[in-house]
This record gives C-alpha cells, structure tokens and sequence, in this order.
C-alpha cells in the first residue's frame, strides 16, 4: 500500500489491487499519523505504537485470506455503492424468499 | 420459579386452564426478580408497570438488556442507570411483547456500550459498579454483552430475555450461562428503539430456557411472513457438525480435545455427517467481520473517542476502525453479499443445518478472561467470540444451546447456523435436540448447578 494514498472514498470507487497488500510498519505509521490528523484525534506514542502494530497485522491477515480468490467477482458485482439494504436483500434471494418493503 | 412452569408454553397451558392467577403469578415473579441483583448484581432498574390481563401470555416475566427504550425512559447502555427522556417511546420488540400481556420486569445490565465479550462492572439498583455473577457458579465468566439478560433467565426468575448481538453478545452469554440463545437473521426484527452499536451488524435477539420459548417470542417480534415454514419431522433433517481438529497446535480453530470428544459422540448419536478442518469462507468472514464492526464502532463514538471518554474496549476497536484503511471497509461491505453465497451454497445447499461449537475450551473462570488478572489468558479471552463473529457478517441465522456437561459439570453449547429466514428450523431441530437431553420441562435452573455431573 502506498502511503500516500488519498484516505478519500467515492461510492463508485472500487477497492485497487494494493488495497489488500501487507502494509509494512514504516507505511503503516504514516498511514495512521495521516488519519489521525484527518480525523483530529491526538493520541499519545504508546497508542499510535500499538495501533500500527494491529493494522500490520491485520493487514497480513487479510492477505492471507486470499481476497484475490474473489475479488474479481466482487467488485465486477458490486460496482455500485454498497448499503446493508442491498444485503438484506441478498440474504432474502439466499432463503429464496421475498421480504416485504417495511424491511429495515 | 417457586411453583411457577419452568417454560412459556407449560405457562400458557396454565393460564389458558385457570390454574394461575396472571396477577398472583405476576406478583411471585416480580418479587424473585427483585431479589435478584442482591445476589447476581445484574439489574439495571424495575419496572413496576402491571400486565395486560385476559390475553395469552399474561403475567409471565421477561426483561431486557438496558439498551432497548422504554416510554420515557432511555436505557443507560451499561454506562450508567437509564434516565428520564420526554422523547423515549417503546422500543418496538418489547411494545409486542407487552401487547400479547409479558410482564417486563426491567432492564438488565451490559457490558459498556455493549462493546465486550465479557461482563463487565456497571451500575445496577443495588450496587455500584460490580460484575454480575454467573448464576451457575460464581467462579464462571458471565459472558458479554448481554450478560444480565442471559444471568436473569439462568437463574428461573424470568421466562426470556432481550439482547442484542453484533459479533456474539448474546450467543456467548447464553453459552456460559447454560440457556438458548438466538441470533436471527440481520433484518428480521426491527431496530427501532434500540441503540446501536454497529448498524449494519446488530440485531436484536432472544434468550430462553427452551426452544419452543424462543420460538414463542420470535413470532411475536416479528411478522409470521418473514420466517419460513420449518420441517417438522426433523429426522428428515440434514444436518453437518464441524469438529475443528484438536491437538493441532498451529491452527487458530483448535478445539480443547475434551470438547472435541464430546461434540463427536453428539454427532454420532444423532447420526449428523461430521466435518473435520477448515470451515471454508469462515476465516474471511471473521477478518471482514473484525473491519466492519472497527469501523461502525469508530463512527458510532466518535465524540467519546476524540474526547478521551470513551471506555478502553470502545477507545480499542474504535481507534482501529478510524485508521483502518477506508477501502478496507468499502471492500468488505461490497463483498458481503458474495461471501454470504459462497458460504450458504458450500454449507447450507446440502444441509438444513450446520452444527459449530460455541467454544473451543471449557466454560472460562472470571479470572481467565479479565485484563489485569494474575490468571488472565488472552487465548481464552479471544476465543469467546472465535465461532460467533463470522455469522454476523453473514448475516445468518444461529441458536446457541446447551448439549452436555463437560468433566467439571461445565455446560457445552452448540452452535445451529441455518439459511437466511430459517430461523424455525433451527429451534425445531434444536427442540427435538432439548427433548432427548433435557426431557420435556427446558433447562431447569438447577441442572448445571455446580457440583452435578
């Protein structure tokens, strides 16, 4: 991942190839020191430490799940911006069955 | 519940039959509940409201986790006591409930924000600050977040109980208390006047101590056309249990081998096809779970995290979910959908049910799970919501319930994951489960008492 990304999401965005890529921890650092400033938050060294080390980790987690596997279909599937409306809807395809439009 | 039915259904047969009183029996239980938070330190507040008479269910107790809204009231969220509010209306679940004549008892304690899986000290009527107590055995971790609601119906004085769960908070509670625990499927119930967590994760669910009491108050929170029809004979049932591999020391699914023996002779006596290994589609949806509720957590207490306020579990997860990569969130929403396929069509195509564990090791001491302790283990503390978490990002139906007791009489749990809306065949299957282990009369309070085997 590329430090420098812009953090910026556009609902017909969709996710790049670097997105699931292992962060390492010098980016990492960047990347929080860059959404902490966006968000405002001050937050002492121990705890930005820590947080980098999670998103590390995370981020290895994520590539060892194999997103590439589907990522493809997904985002071929999903090229519109995603709402839990839409996935509601899709449990109610998976039960082949149709909700009735009170729905949440 | 001192002469009272142990179970809704043996309740309505004696209403309907004039052998109770609705007001008499209404006034018994309020008087068991009040006792309660003395003992098990998990009431929020009572509520002295008295039921609908003449109609089927009146008089019987039930309470809620102190996050649904009453009238005037906006519940406390295990931050603090519930507080006067001009604007509050009933939350929509309860106001059913209250219609066909429950008696709902009060709120119940949460872990803060309802944002742990493990209890946590908040206030409640009579004490400040203490952790409510497993009604089983003191020395057992009560589960978060829905802990007062799973502790208030282990312990017999109310028939059910609301919760909520986003990531287990009330399949892990009902696990370590020995009772049912129903997560339904996202969407199924209506959210209004209930506070959120995690929207696109929460959902509001139900704790008994039968299945056919879970499928009582489930028809009544929600509309009969949403569920579908289940089989009834349930011998027609297909039915796979996953048995993740014990003594495997790298993989993160290693069951403790006590309880894989005991989930094995389950399935082989109820003749299921066992499945070893991995759980294909799981893992992603556990990691994607973890981004989704990082994220909303962020969103959802934001003020209290930029104002140092918020509590350390919150301040965790939220921190995350605000420097978390916003694509990651993005993808993980997007791909919902597509997981969910990929893992009904692999699990749930062939199968009516899929069986999971609800815990790779025995019921967990306080002092195993909590930060700060001498005897704390983070293995034992993660793990709690090891098997639950994936489903909510599913959005799949689960009914948590009791099987056997382990060799230190601790209750071991099960489990049942079903298709989208499918709700009723889980608590068929799981009815028929209670009826070959538990007999006719749901979980008695006094079963998993300490010291029976």
């Amino acid at each position: 991942m590329k430090a420098s990304a812009s953090n910026k999401h556009s609902p017909q965005s969709t996710p790049k190839a670097w997105v699931f890529t292992a962060l390492s921890p010098a980016n990492a650092e960047l990347w929080v020191l860059k959404a902490l400033s966006q968000e405002k938050l001050e937050i002492i060294r121990p705890e930005i430490n820590r947080l980098v080390k999670r998103l590390v980790w995370a981020s290895k987690g994520l590539h060892e799940t194999q997103f590439d596997l589907v990522k493809a279909q997904v985002i071929t599937a999903n090229k519109a911006n995603h709402s839990n409306r839409t996935f509601i809807q899709s449990l109610a395809q998976e039960s082949g069955k149709l909700l009735s439009k009170n729905n949440e | 519940m001192n002469d009272l039915p142990n179970t809704l259904s043996q309740y309505h047969e004696a209403i309907k039959n004039n052998q109770l009183n609705p007001i008499l029996a209404f006034k018994l239980q309020r008087e068991n509940f009040q006792n309660l938070d003395k003992s098990n330190h998990c009431i929020v507040d009572f509520y002295d409201t008295l039921p609908l008479t003449n109609q089927p269910y009146s008089g019987a107790a039930l309470a809620h986790k102190d996050i649904f809204e009453q009238p005037q009231r906006s519940p406390g969220v295990g931050l603090r006591r519930g507080l006067y509010s001009k604007r509050s209306k009933q939350a929509v679940s309860l106001q059913r409930l209250a219609n066909i004549g429950f008696a709902d008892l009060g709120a119940l304690s949460l872990t803060p924000n309802a944002c742990s899986s493990v209890a946590q000290a908040t206030p409640t009527v009579t004490n400040t600050d203490q952790i409510c107590i497993n009604p089983l055995n003191p020395k057992w971790a009560v589960g978060g977040s829905s802990s007062g609601s799973a502790v208030a119906v282990a312990s017999g004085t109310v028939f059910g109980s609301l919760g909520t769960d986003t990531a287990g908070s009330v399949r892990i509670p009902a696990f370590t208390c020995g009772i049912f625990g129903l997560k339904p499927t996202q969407g199924l119930i209506r959210k209004q006047g209930v506070t959120a967590l995690c929207p696109s994760l929460d959902t509001t669910g139900i704790l008994t101590r039968s299945a056919r009491d879970v499928d009582i108050m489930l028809e009544v929170i929600t509309s009969r056309n949403r569920l579908v029809a289940p089989q009834l004979r349930t011998e027609s049932y297909r039915v796979t249990g996953w048995v993740p591999l014990a003594n495997k020391p790298d993989s993160s699914n290693q069951l403790d081998e006590h309880i894989a023996q005991i989930l094995h002779k389950f399935h082989q006596y109820l003749g299921h096809t066992i499945k070893e290994g991995e759980l294909e589609w799981e893992a992603c949806a556990t990691q994607l779970q973890s981004i989704v509720m990082n994220d909303e957590v962020g969103k959802t207490h934001i003020k209290s995290i930029k104002h140092n306020t918020a509590n350390s579990v919150v301040r965790e997860l939220g921190l995350l979910g605000l420097v978390q990569p916003v694509e990651w969130y993005t993808y993980a929403q997007a791909a919902r959908s597509h997981y969910l396929k990929q893992f009904v069509q692999t699990h749930l195509q062939d199968n009516d049910i899929l069986i999971t564990p609800t815990y790779a090791y025995s019921i967990p001491d306080v002092d195993e799970v909590s930060v700060g302790s001498d005897q704390f283990q983070a293995h034992k503390r993660l793990a709690l919501h090891r098997y639950t978490s994936f489903v909510n990002y599913l959005g799949l139906p689960a009914l948590v319930m009791p099987i056997a007791k382990d060799a230190s009489g601790k209750p071991v749990s099960i489990q049942l994951i079903g298709k989208p809306f499918h709700e009723r065949t889980l608590i068929t299957y799981a009815a028929h489960i209670e009826k070959l282990i538990f007999g006719d009369d749901g979980i008695l309070p006094t079963y998993f008492l300490s010291g029976h085997q």
